[in-house]
């Protein structure tokens, strides 16, 4: 936050340097798929709008270049390149004579949904709070997450930094419960125009229950109610209540 | 007559012997067994394909920031963002500028300690895709873009000071290459300021010009 402007700019350049090399080091082996429904429409873009252009035939082969939400990029042995969409894309057959499958997609999704991150926004103590979630999938059931919250105050600006188990006993229902528990470090520190504030920091725990519902499957909307308990060095512990909501995404 | 039906019990006598050692016989188990016939057949190895996903995009921008009742001056940041369907995306913003109080201390009554104080900001956006299409260069070029609406909540560091920011947003992106984006971004960063005493919620514009990669 505090770096001087020219180690920032350093750094912007750097960093817009690894973004320029990022894509040429990512592309994976494209894949070959034959059609065998009757056409398989070309999209001028990714998206339901954009006008189908070209059409391959059954027999056709094509590759798929990339994938882009639902989405796939292919090119014609004409090589002419289109998008086609997850529905259409599912009913070509592989190399290996198989199909694409539905299954096979979904799983492919399914299987590599390890990490989930999400945006959330709330209520801390009564003060409006912005919150990064980010979440290793344990197993079907659980979860590891990391969490900060961000607690923008009228009298002081407090940062929470939590490690939390969460429990999903019931992931298949359209909206489904969490239970939470965590662990973290709760750090307040007064805005500087307060003329008699004094810094507070300390352990703090929590336990919270929530809920999670698959919009599709990437994406998830989600709320929560966590109660913090701050053990501030004092004979007393402080307890605060955050309720929040916000969005997150599997991949 | 007679003759017959003794033959027909004793076919049936003898067939139902036949069978007798059958039902008698336990099946060994099945991995202790030969494979009759081995089956001259190619499996051929099915593997999910790895097809290369690019939802993610992360872009650098520089642009202008104004902070009501104090000067517009140049920022720049890094933005992160994920694309959930074609109409979704999030995205993670952080963005450095300064503010200065030259008009203040031309009157003689500075705010800051220096006349030039660091601001950083940050927030978490939720955008949609309002009118996906594409732009047309020249006469032989179409490239894919969007105009997107966006709505955020962060914080905006002034003089160390934290202030919670909801945030409005209008943008557009431009796809020369499927990796490569271009964007302009128009933002109203809101939040409720007391740098000249009384606290007040401000609205503060910023346009941005961004280069951006998708991975």
């Amino acid at each position: 936050m505090r770096l001087p402007p020219h180690v920032s700019a350093w750094t912007v350049s750097a960093l817009l340097g690894l973004l320029l090399w990022l894509p040429g080091t990512l592309l994976a082996e494209p894949v070959r798929v034959q059609v065998v429904e009757p056409f398989l429409e070309l999209h001028t873009g990714p998206g339901r709008g954009y006008p189908v252009f070209h059409v391959l035939e059954s027999g056709d082969k094509a590759l798929i270049l990339m994938r882009r939400t639902e989405w796939f990029k292919v090119r014609g042995e004409s090589g002419v390149e289109g998008w086609v969409d997850r529905a259409q894309m599912e009913r070509t057959l592989t190399d290996a004579g198989v199909s694409m499958g539905f299954g096979q997609v979904l799983l492919e999704d399914y299987l590599a949904r390890r990490f989930e991150i999400a945006f959330v926004a709330g209520l801390f103590d009564k003060e409006a709070s912005v919150g990064l979630r980010a979440g290793y999938r344990l197993g079907e059931y659980l979860t590891a997450e990391a969490g900060i919250t961000h607690v923008p105050g009228t009298f002081s600006s407090s940062t929470v930094f939590n490690l939390n188990l969460v429990s999903n006993p019931f992931p298949d229902w359209r909206i489904s419960p969490t239970f939470t528990i965590g662990a973290g470090y709760f750090d307040n520190v007064p805005q500087p125009t307060l003329v008699a504030g004094e810094e507070f920091s300390g352990n703090s725990a929590l336990a919270g229950i929530g809920l999670r519902s698959f919009l599709s499957r990437h994406f998830v909307a989600r709320v929560d109610w966590r109660r913090h308990v701050v053990l501030a060095g004092d004979e007393s512990n402080r307890e605060y209540d955050e309720f929040s909501a916000g969005f997150g995404f599997f991949f | 007559m007679k003759g017959s039906m003794a033959m027909l019990a004793s076919l049936m006598l003898t067939s139902l012997v036949a069978t007798v050692p059958a039902y008698a016989q336990v099946p060994e188990p099945r991995e202790r067994q030969e494979p009759v016939i081995e089956p001259a057949l190619e499996r051929p190895e099915v593997v999910i394909p790895r097809i290369d996903t690019e939802n993610f995009e992360i872009n650098a921008f520089v642009g202008l920031l104004s902070i009501e009742d104090f000067g517009t001056q140049p920022v720049y940041g890094l933005r992160a963002a994920y694309h959930l369907s074609e109409n979704f995306f999030l995205e993670a913003s952080f963005g450095l500028s300064n503010i200065q109080d030259s008009s203040y201390r031309r009157l003689g009554i500075p705010l800051f300690e220096s006349e030039t104080e660091d601001v950083a900001y940050y927030n978490l956006s939720l955008a949609y895709n309002i009118f996906p299409g594409e732009v047309f260069v020249g006469r032989g070029r179409a490239y894919t873009s969007a105009i997107f609406l966006m709505i955020g909540a962060g914080n905006i560091r002034i003089v160390d000071e934290d202030e919670f920011t909801y945030s409005v947003g209008l943008g557009l992106r431009v796809l020369p290459r499927d990796w490569l984006s271009l964007r302009m971004d128009l933002r109203n960063h809101m939040f409720d300021s007391d740098l000249l005493g009384q606290s007040k919620l401000t609205h503060n514009p910023e346009l941005s010009l961004g280069l951006g990669v998708y991975f």
